[in-house]
């Protein structure tokens, strides 16, 4: 069977064309050959099998995708168009009737319908000169919506493949099989500059148009910083314009400071991209003179739902502010002590204070209690009973009930600054001494011993983990020190200390708003909220539905109760480790309860190869991206460690960059899960950029997205529920506190536009006199630690600001020498008060 | 572990200087009682010699593990370092090349207590060493306080 293929590759205008029999072999290295670095050597192979062409995905490394689907096999019928990786590849069975129709091709997709009509039914242009001529208009790139297919054919790129394919059957008849012919035009090109309006790092580069802005390494024009999406924008030129289109980024696009999704430059222009302000100009053109802009100060987008510790619950609102409270007098700068009991609310008097009862402070804590202060000299605000409350609440929200394993560290104890012996040692001993689970046990011992190399890490259970934080919340007197309370506000005052203003929830007497002074503060606060990606956030505004669009964090067992009962189809959205975990529980639906559950997991953009550092790479498997933990390990204690803390703020930019990212563990049982899923066919992933967010005639959703490679036209996903995985909200804007802490102080912001702390994680800026102010947890992420929100880096940094304040001489701290460390030890295994 | 170069070296250094030690003196008096010559000094030889071609091992060491993603060294390469080591110190001692220690030195004696000397120090890197310095995992293996930050 003879075969005609053409093929494009993405955001650029190389493509190629091909005549030749089957079966084939394409990839970088076959004949003919499709030479992109994301196509593997020998990426995918074509059959003819009974009157249909079957395309059959050699283990590529970037996957072969049908209708934006990764296929491992798929049949084409007489035609069809694929991608390899990026490249966009068209084939046509040339039949012996030349006449016969062109039977479009099905894409073999559950549930969608095509909005647009599919461009190879559409007629094109016949040349018969038998050249090709290149388009008139300029290329756009292959993400760029067809929003009027009908009106503009021609500046289509799926038609214009189309066209040269008519036009090359045409000539192909009597040819004989042609070579691959590569053919390279001269689009405009374009002068980009940037430069961090937060760090001065500036860079240029002149890139052919379309130009793709982002953070991945490979974009035209990368920008390293957490806030910019992978791919955020690109420019095109259109009709000698440059145009300039936000692809629905996380954090947006601005002109000045207006926020624009398409937007005309002329021939040169400026624009916003947070932190970079960027300037384009078609080459050839003058520099304009750049006005300099203000930098953007409001980072964050707000938090779409907050905690509502009071009771226990997510609210969509935060919680409403009380007036009269904290007194006027926290107006000043500085507050005087004497002017504070004029007021006649309740004062306090402790050496330190630790604000947020979380985890944060809970491991603050116990460094002081173990480094020799009293329960006496302590006071802890928090929301919560158990320093856990918040953390479990999160835990069992997404999906990680008290049995299930936790993505940590076996010597990462919160419980014990020493963190030996570990949670899998102790599983071990318990497993071999017969009080536990002996295969357990001895699995656990395997693993700390051959991990990550023979086997995956270990982890583990939640419920272990919250008990040992119990007891020893217990050893060192948590409830004797802590004070339920929401802080309000802190302010420095008259005499080198701080006073600390909170109300008590639930408290209606005039008891209710207090303040507690203290010469030392520890802020641990965790995370502001929990932040729905933004089209959902519309349709739930819209709608006031909040039964089908979920947030993985939020409360949400209603749906698994309705899919154990009655099956469907649910959109993911977010690659992390708790899409992993809701994918778990989808999966158990399914084994255990026998439902028809099905999953789609959208994608914005492949993830075509992992993250790359010195010499290593992280893996990358069906678009997952695996890393033990949430940084490489070397960031909790390692050369990555005082790497990064010896760094220049906009190194430590890139640096958190490349360590950081959505990742999930690798756990066997998990990759299997997901290898079976596709092969069962229940598991599908899907390429797209979503446009919006609609409810449909029979009540459920439909997810209209833009075909990213293949597809231009849109295509509505039509599922029962759509659970976001996205994440929590981690920006210090949306916590009240934080917020109004660094505007009263006018404090300065890290690099990713949190608290700037010190490398012992004292806030800059807060210093009073002999007075100390530290931070710890997601609130100093950006800073001089990457893992400060986690176990053991919370205790890295307790360690540190603790041992500050030993240098410091604080009252009643005594520096942990090798003896006083064993013996305090071994009352913490005794289970004696330190 | 995700020890440093420098976290290497003083952590070697100090335990083949302290459990180390006292691995050898059991071995080099037990070995003196059974074969009733004179070779009490030679486990001592044969420690110092660990000591000195690990801090060059160490090195090698620290090159590998930077071409981890993680850039840590999980106890599995502790365990293959330590064979690694053996082999080449027991060829030095077979060509020769190991003063002090006799050439026929029989390979039991020198397994048991080159493994005893492996295995309690590599027990020590796991956790007891934390107890007694709570910052050395924080410090890539090395010893001391964390340093007083000046702003
Ligand atoms: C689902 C999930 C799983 C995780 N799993 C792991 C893991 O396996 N291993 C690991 O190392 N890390 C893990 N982490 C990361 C990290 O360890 C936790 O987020 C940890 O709880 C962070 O501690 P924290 O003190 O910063 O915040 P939290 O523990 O959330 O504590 C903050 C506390 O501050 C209180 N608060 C907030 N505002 C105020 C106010 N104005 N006044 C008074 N109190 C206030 C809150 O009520 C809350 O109790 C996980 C995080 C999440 C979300």
């Amino acid at each position: 069977m003879q075969i005609h293929l053409t093929w494009q590759e993405p955001d650029s205008d190389v493509h190629g064309e091909w005549t030749g029999d089957l079966p084939l072999t394409l990839g970088r290295t076959t004949k003919p050959a499709i030479d992109h670095p994301q196509v593997t050597r020998e990426h995918a192979r074509l059959d003819w099998v009974d009157g249909q062409l079957i395309l059959t995905d050699l283990e590529s490394r970037n996957g072969t995708f049908v209708a934006d689907e990764q296929v491992d096999r798929a049949e084409l019928g007489a035609s069809g168009t694929f991608r390899l990786g990026p490249v966009v590849v068209e084939v046509q069975a040339l039949l012996p009737e030349p006449e016969e129709t062109v039977i479009a091709p099905e894409p073999p997709e559950l549930i969608e319908t095509i909005a647009a009509p599919e461009a190879v039914e559409e007629p094109g242009p016949v040349d018969t000169s038998g050249t090709v001529e290149e388009p008139d208009a300029a290329p756009e790139p292959v993400e760029e919506p067809a929003e009027e297919p009908a009106e503009a054919p021609s500046a289509d790129a799926g038609t214009l493949i189309e066209g040269e394919m008519t036009d090359s059957f045409a000539t192909v008849e009597e040819a004989e099989p042609i070579q691959a012919a590569k053919r390279v035009d001269e689009p405009p090109r374009l002068v980009v500059v940037w430069k961090n309006e937060e760090t001065g790092a500036e860079g240029q580069s002149m890139e052919k148009v379309p130009v793709a802005l982002g953070s991945r390494d490979d974009s035209a024009v990368r920008l390293a910083d957490a806030r910019v999406s992978r791919l955020h924008a690109t420019l095109m030129v259109e009709d000698g314009q440059i145009v300039l289109r936000d692809e629905q980024s996380s954090n947006g696009t601005f002109i000045g400071s207006e926020q624009v999704s398409v937007a005309q430059l002329g021939t040169a222009g400026q624009f916003t991209i947070r932190p970079f302000l960027i300037t384009a100009r078609i080459e050839g053109v003058e520099a304009e003179s750049a006005e300099v802009r203000e930098p953007a100060t409001q980072l964050e987008e707000e938090a779409s739902i907050f905690f509502d510790d009071e009771r226990g619950t997510l609210a969509p609102a935060p919680p409403a502010e009380e007036s009269g409270f904290p007194p006027a007098l926290f107006q000043q700068d500085m507050v005087s002590v004497s002017a504070l009991q004029a007021t006649g609310v309740p004062i306090e008097e402790k050496a330190y204070v630790a604000i947020g009862g979380g985890l944060g402070s809970f491991i603050w804590v116990d460094y002081l209690r173990v480094y020799g202060v009293p329960t006496e000299g302590i006071c802890v605000v928090g929301l919560e009973a158990k320093p856990h409350g918040r953390y479990e609440r999160l835990c069992i929200n997404s999906q990680i009930p008290y049995h299930e394993r936790l993505r940590s560290d076996s010597a990462s104890r919160p419980d014990c600054l020493w963190g030996w012996p570990g949670y899998a040692v102790v599983e071990a001993w318990n497993g071999i001494t017969g009080r536990g689970n002996l295969k357990d046990g001895l699995r656990a011992a395997w693993k700390i011993f051959a991990e990550p190399t023979f086997t995956s890490t270990y982890t583990p259970v939640s419920g272990v983990v919250f008990d040992s934080i119990d007891k020893e919340a217990r050893r060192i007197g948590w409830e004797q020190m802590r004070q339920h309370g929401r802080v309000k506000a802190i302010r420095k005052t008259d005499d080198g200390r701080y006073a600390v203003a909170y109300t008590v929830p639930g408290d209606t007497t005039d008891q209710r708003h207090r303040i507690v002074i203290a010469r030392y503060v520890h802020v641990a606060v965790g995370y502001p909220g929990i932040r729905l990606l933004p089209d959902l956030q519309a349709y739930r505004i819209e709608t006031g539905d909040l039964e089908r669009v979920v947030n993985a964090y939020e409360e949400h067992q209603h749906v698994y109760d309705t899919l154990a009962r009655e099956g469907g189809l649910v959109l993911i959205r977010g690659w992390g480790i708790v899409a992993s975990r809701i994918i778990q529980r989808l999966f158990e639906l399914r084994r255990d309860k026998g439902a028809d559950v099905q999953i789609l997991h959208l994608t914005r953009s492949i993830v075509a190869e992992g993250h790359r550092y010195r010499n290593a790479q992280r893996k990358v498997d069906n678009n997952w991206e695996f890393q033990p933990f949430n940084w490489p390990k070397a960031a909790w204690g390692g050369d990555l460690r005082f790497l990064l803390e010896e760094s220049s703020p906009e190194e430590r930019g890139r640096l958190l960059q490349a360590w950081g990212g959505t990742t999930t563990a690798d756990r066997e049982d998990w990759s299997d899960l997901i290898a079976q899923g596709r092969r069962e066919g229940w598991y599908h992933i899907r390429e797209g950029e979503v446009d919006r967010v609609e409810r449909n005639a029979e009540g459920t959703l439909t997810t209209v997205i833009r075909g990213k490679k293949t597809l231009r036209a849109e295509t509505r996903l039509d599922t029962n529920y759509i659970i976001d995985c996205t994440g929590l909200q981690s920006g210090i804007e949306s916590h009240p506190l934080l917020r109004d802490l660094v505007a009263h102080h006018g404090l300065g912001r890290n690099v990713q536009g949190r608290l700037d702390v010190a490398d012992d994680f004292e806030i800059r800026g807060m210093r009073n006199q002999q007075a100390r102010m530290y931070a710890s947890g997601v609130a100093t992420l950006g800073g001089p630690y990457a893992p400060v929100d986690s176990f053991l880096g919370l205790q890295y940094a307790a360690q540190r600001s603790v041992n500050a304040l030993v240098y410091h001489r604080a009252p009643r701290l005594q520096h942990l020498g090798a003896l006083t460390s064993f013996g305090q030890w071994r009352r913490w295994a005794r289970g004696v008060a330190p | 572990m995700t020890p440093t170069l420098s976290g290497r070296w003083q952590t070697r250094l100090l335990l083949l200087g302290t459990v180390g030690f006292v691995v050898t003196w059991f071995f080099a008096a037990y070995f003196q009682a059974i074969t009733f010559e004179d070779v009490f000094h030679v486990p001592f030889v044969l420690l110092v010699y660990v000591a000195v071609l690990g801090l060059g091992w160490d090195v090698l060491y620290n090159v590998m593990q930077h071409s981890r993603w993680d850039s840590d060294w999980p106890p599995i390469y502790q365990f293959g370092a330590g064979v690694a080591e053996a082999l080449l110190l027991f060829a030095l001692i077979r060509i020769g090349l190991v003063i002090g220690v006799p050439e026929n030195l029989p390979f039991w004696m020198f397994f048991v207590h080159y493994g005893a000397v492996w295995f309690w120090t590599f027990v020590m890197t796991q956790g007891p060493l934390r107890l007694l310095f709570p910052q050395w995992r924080f410090r890539g293996g090395q010893f001391g306080r964390h340093p007083a930050t000046r702003e």
